[in-house]
């Protein structure tokens, strides 16, 4: 099999937090453990995940974005304005089912550090998880905005990476050009 | 306005490249075989939740009440949720096509029986994949796309 992922991924010591909605929480943590998470943290509302990110230092939160009222972009948003180090700053994925019109900017400025589209497959998930594990972003705080930074696509100058007259520019493009995390597992 | 750059320490990188674990191979194969343990359960809740789709759009012809629209949008996310982990991706998009038409529909305070009993006849058929073929669900899948973009106009 030309395209099997390579490499091997250690999770037995992750501090993983899953927040959802019953329904999705099993299929989740079905899913984790699969990839090796022995004791993943569950809750099914936004007031015990807060609680949870008091007691323990998390290494990864994954959220279903499909609870009432947008709970799931509240909280992440919630976390990151919080003085709970170092969680305020640990890596946040969302997986989405349909957003509603009026939590669209909600779920956009929330801080997540990747939003996952439902249907989801145990394979995508996992890339996610590895390119948030591989991901150096700085931290962004401002007065409507707190995460990462969202400015993370460098896509080379005007036209498109290699497109540029000076040399340089084509240069600089050639390596940067073939990372692109849909491709394949690490 | 002041805008503070900070470069904290990416906690999932320390831990997950530490030698041991599984292989990625592994841990999908894994991930998977997890899943097939409860496969019969979630195609039964399945069921029940495209049951209680068809049973709350029979009675939503006419003018709706808001919590049962709402309703509507919530099973059908439920749906989503479970479609594509066991095999049904087409009935996954044709669930999340319906919560985009009463999401559209919901925020113009408008109602259209027609697009909406489409998408619940779309549902039916992709529900049995083993009675359409693969190319046959996709233009049903295009379809209800269309109706709903359709709809927004």
């Amino acid at each position: 099999m030309s395209d099997a992922p390579k490499g091997r991924v250690n999770l037995e010591k992750a501090a993983v937090l899953l927040l959802s909605p019953p329904t999705g929480m099993e299929l989740l943590t079905r899913i984790f453990h699969g990839f090796g998470v022995r004791h993943p943290y569950r809750a099914f509302d936004a007031e015990r995940a807060m609680e949870v990110c008091k007691e323990a230092d998390l290494d990864i939160i994954i959220c279903d974005g499909s609870l009432a009222d947008g709970a799931a972009y509240d909280f992440i948003a919630a976390l990151r304005r919080s003085d709970i180090e170092p969680n305020r700053y640990v890596p946040a994925m969302v997986i989405q089912g349909h957003t509603p019109v009026d939590q669209i900017h909600k779920a956009r400025d929330c801080g997540a550090n990747f939003v996952v589209a439902k249907p989801i497959t145990p394979r995508l998930l996992l890339e996610r998880v590895l390119w948030i594990a591989q991901e150096s972003r700085p931290f962004i705080e401002l007065d409507g905005y707190v995460g990462p930074d969202r400015r993370f696509q460098n896509l080379g100058p005007p036209g498109g990476p290699g497109t540029g007259r000076r040399r340089a520019d084509r240069a600089e493009a050639a390596p940067k050009a073939a990372v692109d995390p849909k491709e394949s597992l690490i | 306005m002041t805008v503070i750059t900070r470069r904290p320490e990416n906690r999932l990188s320390k831990v997950i490249w530490v030698p041991g674990g599984k292989t990625i191979v592994q841990a999908l194969d894994d991930a998977q075989a997890n899943l097939e343990d409860i496969r019969k359960d979630s195609l039964d809740l399945l069921r029940g939740k495209l049951e209680e789709i068809q049973a709350l759009g029979k009675r939503s012809e006419k003018a709706p009440a808001d919590a049962d629209v709402q309703a509507l949008y919530a099973l059908s996310g439920e749906v989503l949720d479970i479609a594509g982990l066991f095999g049904l991706p087409e009935l996954g998009h044709a669930a999340f096509s319906l919560c985009e038409l009463l999401d559209r529909l919901k925020s113009r305070k408008s109602w259209n029986w027609p697009a909406v009993q489409v998408h619940l006849h779309g549902l039916l058929v992709l529900a049995d994949p083993d009675k359409t073929p693969p190319e046959g669900r996709q233009t049903v899948v295009d379809g209800l796309r269309q109706v709903c973009q359709r709809v927004a106009r």
